[in-house]
């Protein structure tokens, strides 16, 4: 029988090779008896694949990517991105067992105070999250600082996260569905979370982050602008010593300027935000995630793609 | 109200603000919204029941996006069983 690379979070784990299944049940229980010593067992399985070329980022491609990176900050990248994906995984896994009584304790959340504020004042924000780090740690955030949230994000038949109400992207009801619930949310002052760089959905103009021309995705633009409230961008990484999670959120991102179409309005937003994430990961490039890389990778350098924009008008 | 009724000429100009660019076709009540007909995305699709609650001073009720496939004839019906002005 031929596996395909037992890693990708692509391929399904009914799929995946029987040693790597029998590793993440391993790993499960670990997590379930002692979250630290789960998430130490994550690490040296995620430095093992990657030392075995099996998942990752050389740190060749890396600097490709973060070219401001010398050959060392380079190869400890590489190595601590697959490192903190296997704790990411094994953490959500936490999360989707309804185990957030064992996450909360490795959540910090000093740097929400932008988040508590708006709570404080009243005032319904979109907190547009980015796969920096453990994204399932945002929701326990929320949870910690017992603020009531409307979370959208795939996983149907997961369980919700204490005190967060779910919409569900891939279930029975339309996403337009989730996203008009979303919208009736922030109308009635309460936050609701969404994902910035989901796989599929549709995408804003290409913005300006560490010299690429990325594209996030609409939905969380779409939503401040049409309840005419800001948007906050929230990132979560690993904290360099030891296994807490810190959850920061930046400053809340208003519309500065309505004119023209709805998506030019959103484009303009997503530039700004994109402004921020630029400086986050210039700061904090060990809390770059592979997720993170891949969009990157992905997208033109900034030049080239105003060259094609030349071209395109000039044809 | 047959399938080949044409919709309200108010809900067609809607529509069209929306239709992605290259569709031509006439706007038949069969025609799906989402992807398979009008192929519009979920952020379109709110954009529009937004844009039609906004004309015609009505609420969609949620049932009409739980049982899909949502098509530009329950958009039609909607707005003629609530008796909106032009539609």
């Amino acid at each position: 029988m031929t596996y395909t690379v037992p890693v990708g979070s692509s391929v399904p784990m009914r799929k995946r090779a029987p040693w790597f299944r029998l590793c993440v049940s391993v790993e499960d229980r670990l997590m379930q008896r002692d979250p630290v010593r789960g998430l130490r067992l994550a690490d040296a399985a995620g430095e093992i694949v990657r030392r075995l070329g099996l998942y990752g980022k050389s740190a060749q491609s890396i600097r490709a990517v973060l070219p401001w990176l010398t050959e060392e900050d380079s190869r400890r990248v590489a190595g601590i991105s697959v490192r903190h994906d296997f704790r990411n995984r094994a953490l959500n896994r936490l999360v989707i067992a309804g185990r957030f009584d064992l996450v909360a304790p490795l959540v910090n959340v000093e740097k929400m105070a932008s988040v508590g504020e708006c709570h404080a004042a009243g005032r319904a924000v979109v907190l547009g999250v980015m796969h920096m780090g453990p994204i399932a740690a945002t929701s326990v955030s929320l949870h910690k600082l017992g603020l009531p949230a409307f979370l959208v994000r795939t996983g149907a038949g997961q369980p919700p996260p204490p005190g967060l109400e779910v919409g569900s992207l891939d279930g029975p009801h339309l996403p337009a569905m989730i996203l008009r619930r979303a919208l009736e949310r922030l109308k009635m002052g309460r936050f609701v979370v969404m994902g910035l760089d989901r796989r599929s959905g549709q995408e804003t103009g290409p913005v300006s982050c560490l010299g690429r021309a990325i594209r996030l995705r609409r939905g969380a633009f779409t939503l401040a602008r049409m309840a005419g409230v800001p948007l906050i961008p929230v990132m979560t990484r690993w904290t360099r010593s030891g296994f807490g999670i810190e959850v920061e959120a930046g400053p809340a991102l208003s519309i500065r300027d309505r004119s023209g179409e709805g998506s030019q309005v959103e484009d303009r937003l997503a530039a700004d935000l994109a402004q921020w994430l630029d400086g986050y990961v210039r700061c904090r490039p060990e809390a770059v995630s592979l997720q993170l890389l891949h969009l990157l990778e992905a997208a033109p350098l900034v030049a080239a793609e105003a060259d094609v924009e030349r071209a395109l008008a000039g044809a | 109200m047959s399938a080949s009724h044409p919709i309200p000429e108010s809900l067609e100009a809607i529509l069209r603000r929306y239709v992605p660019p290259g569709f031509e076709g006439p706007l038949e009540r069969g025609l799906a919204v989402a992807p398979g007909g009008l192929d519009l995305d979920s952020v379109a699709i709110l954009e529009l029941l937004m844009a039609c609650e906004e004309r015609f001073g009505i609420a969609f009720p949620d049932t009409l996006l739980e049982c899909p496939p949502l098509t530009v004839g329950l958009l039609a019906e909607h707005l003629e069983r609530q008796g909106c002005e032009d539609a």
